[in-house]
């Protein structure tokens, strides 16, 4: 009789165990909690995705350095896509099937985040965007999707701004854009801020995706008597823009976005990007928030990993810092949804002073940061914080 | 012991399939097929899903290059013209999966047509390269065609109720996947035992004794692409609702090297052999990664920082071993090592 008790007994403790188990919450354990995301960490992405991945790698050990969140460890797992959105798919499958993570922190780009959406969806999974704001992600809102840094389009618009603030009223302007989603915010900000000062803009240049070479580009805009070049390009894009410019001898002022604002941009431009002008929601690393930063960077990371370090690496530990507020704010009772909701919430969130404080809210969600505006300078190869 | 059976008339050479055994080994095969979806996570549903994506391309792609021995270069192209076709249908207009996806592979078909005819007088490298640049034009057309395609920005792929059943679940869209690549294949077992079939083999083998025979070498190379790419853009169609959202950036040409690898790694010429190889190509990376990572140290460091670049080393390892050692794929190999266990044990 007593063994048939104590059989009944393990039995009933096995089914709640089991029950108890199959009703956790995926991506959180009473010692736990998971995130995922998924960049290109290979290919020609992979200046991006490996500096996002280090950033987030920094603010992850920081806080589990602290105790944790809520005396959770934090743990991350972290996909190579190669910035192609069939891989992003399959990263973010087996990031939420497989590794059951609670939310995801980082995807490649506009591409794959919006392929990652429906999954993300179904689940109800948080996705966390640091590192681009294209108004095709955002518009219409998803509920799972947040994004932190500024829109393309009236950043655009205020980089302008700012611009002709520093600039001769007579100036020309032109603007060379990607023939992609990005190019069309760049474009459509572009063209707002110019009907609002009255400039005088010559035109809009467009140019494929992947292209190498900008003699044509760099040529009209000297035939157009531009003084003022404001590019809606990347990384590779804008080195050749810069070097055909000093090639050709077209004495203008080259500005780019944030996207491409990295340090190894001057490397890459050499003496022909020094005076161009950039604009960005992350601080500088010289900066003391960044300073305090690749302090941290220092202690989490390796001498080989430091110097892959870039402004991406700071939109990687932002994102974590809001997730893992987010998280903090849900208590012992962290879920997916809870940190969809209390995302929604997310008020003044500081994040060390690498960016302006973070705000979100149920009708908003992607965090509009204030742009800071710096020069890139050759022999310190550096960008310099501009005075406004 | 058995020996080898030669077909000695019209009827065992017009067969579907092989016979009792072959029949018997493709029912457990598409029972084990119909009952994975039941027995694995979604995870790996995802990747059995691709994989029944890439073999129905692979089935129509083999009709191009292994039967009738035309090098193509544009398997990318065709797939996101069905693609593209099947989501905008499908998402603008509401069309019922049914009707879209045929209608992908009949606009990727007559597509083909248009890439067909100026090849016609081109072979080899030279029709590599035109079908190469049709692909690297679908990409342009596809950036410029913004309101049938979305432009950059792309294009979202619903995935509908039909007959009741909601592919919204992967479930779902696998098992439509596993029944359109079991219609793929009796498609193609069917042209390759039809007249048609043995026409664009004659065309294949040796065009000028097809001429002389009769074979209209023009109409049958023009039909060896529409149907070749009516099949691409099915699977182009099922690729788009397997992601969701389509996106140029999904159809870049490295897709048209892999499924140049994929018939070859199969067996160059066999249905068979393409769904072997499919299975074999799209699962080799994750397979390698599991290896390196249950290697641990190192080696597992090695794939985890360097996984497309590992991809692509294995990729042309794989090619040029099965290219020097097993030219007739993975189907020869199978073939072999079933001769020699019947065989057993003597040699011959």
């Amino acid at each position: 009789m007593t063994r048939k008790l104590t059989l009944l007994s393990a039995t009933i403790a096995a089914i709640a165990l089991t029950a108890a188990a199959q009703a956790a919450e995926p991506g959180v354990t009473a010692t736990e909690v998971k995130l995922g995301g998924s960049t290109a960490l290979t290919g020609p992405g992979a200046l991006v995705g490996i500096a996002h991945d280090l950033g987030e790698k920094v603010a992850a050990a920081e806080i589990n350095d602290a105790g944790g969140i809520n005396g959770r460890k934090l743990v991350r797992y972290f996909e190579d896509d190669g910035y192609v959105p069939s891989r992003t798919v399959q990263a973010m499958r087996k990031l939420v099937e497989i590794d059951e993570v609670l939310g995801v922190t980082a995807s490649s780009g506009t591409a794959s985040t919006i392929a990652a959406l429906p999954l993300a969806e179904e689940k109800g999974v948080p996705m966390l965007q640091t590192a681009a704001q294209n108004t095709v992600m955002f518009n219409p809102p998803h509920k799972n999707l947040f994004g932190v840094g500024r829109s393309y389009g009236p950043g655009t618009t205020e980089f302008v701004k700012f611009l002709a603030g520093r600039t001769d009223k007579s100036a020309k302007w032109i603007a060379v854009v990607q023939d992609d989603d990005y190019g069309d915010d760049v474009q459509s900000g572009y063209e707002k801020a110019v009907k609002e000062l009255g400039l005088t803009s010559v035109g809009v240049l467009r140019y494929k995706r992947g292209q190498k070479e900008f003699s044509a580009e760099i040529v009209k805009a000297k035939q157009l008597g531009a003084k003022m070049i404001v590019s809606g390009a990347i990384i590779g894009e804008n080195v050749a823009m810069a070097k055909e410019m000093k090639r050709i001898g077209l004495d203008a002022q080259l500005a780019i976005l944030w996207s491409g604002r990295i340090p190894q941009l001057i490397d890459l431009m050499g003496e022909a990007g020094n005076g161009v002008i950039a604009a960005d929601y992350v601080g500088e690393f010289s900066d003391p928030a960044g300073q305090a930063f690749m302090a941290k960077a220092k202690k989490y990371l390796t001498a080989d990993e430091l110097t892959k370090l870039n402004r991406y690496s700071l939109t990687g530990y932002v994102g974590i810092m809001l997730m893992a507020d987010a998280i903090k704010r849900c208590g012992q009772e962290v879920s997916r949804a809870c940190v969809i909701a209390k995302l929604e919430t997310a008020k003044d969130v500081q994040t060390n002073g690498l960016t302006s404080p973070i705000n979100l809210s149920a009708d908003n969600h992607v965090a509009e940061l204030k742009l800071s505006y710096t020069i890139a300078d050759f022999a310190k190869k550096e960008w310099v914080p501009l005075a406004k | 012991m058995q020996a080898v059976t030669f077909p000695t008339n019209h009827a065992d050479l017009t067969r579907l399939v092989g016979g009792g055994r072959q029949w018997a080994l493709i029912a457990i095969g598409l029972g084990l097929a119909a009952a994975l979806p039941y027995a694995v996570n979604s995870y790996v549903l995802g990747y059995a899903t691709l994989v029944l994506i890439t073999a129905v391309g692979a089935v129509g792609f083999n009709i191009l290059v292994g039967w009738t021995g035309l090098v193509s270069l544009g398997y990318a192209g065709f797939l996101a013209v069905g693609a593209y076709t099947a989501g905008f249908l499908m998402s603008k207009w509401g069309w019922s999966v049914l009707a879209a996806l045929p209608a992908a592979g009949i606009v990727s078909g007559l597509v083909s047509l248009l890439v067909g005819i100026p090849s016609l007088r081109l072979k080899g490298l030279y029709l590599a390269i035109t079908t190469l640049a049709f692909s690297v034009i679908t990409n342009h057309l596809i950036l410029l065609a913004k309101p049938i395609t979305g432009g950059s920005a792309g294009l979202r792929v619903p995935r509908p109720v039909v007959f009741g059943i909601d592919m919204t679940s992967d479930r779902a869209l696998y098992l439509i996947c596993l029944f359109v690549l079991a219609l793929a294949v009796i498609f193609a077992l069917n042209i390759r035992r039809s007249y048609v079939g043995r026409a664009l083999f004659a065309i294949r083998d040796y065009e000028v004794a097809a001429r002389v025979l009769g074979v209209n070498v023009v109409a049958y190379k023009l039909l060896s692409f529409a149907l070749s790419s009516a099949v691409i853009g099915i699977a182009g169609g099922l690729f788009g609702m397997h992601l969701r959202y389509l996106n140029v950036e999904s159809f870049e040409l490295i897709l048209s090297i892999e499924a140049v690898s994929i018939v070859i790694v199969g067996g160059l010429g066999s249905v068979a052999g393409a769904i072997l190889g499919s299975g074999f190509m799209v699962l080799l990376p994750e397979m390698t990664r599991l290896a390196f990572s249950a290697a641990g140290g190192s080696l597992g460091g090695v794939f985890s920082s360097n996984a497309q670049e590992v991809k692509g080393v294995i990729f042309g390892l794989v090619i040029i071993l099965f290219l020097r050692f097993a030219p007739s794929g993975l189907v020869g190999a199978f073939r072999r090592l079933g001769a020699r266990i019947r065989r057993w044990p003597l040699a011959y």
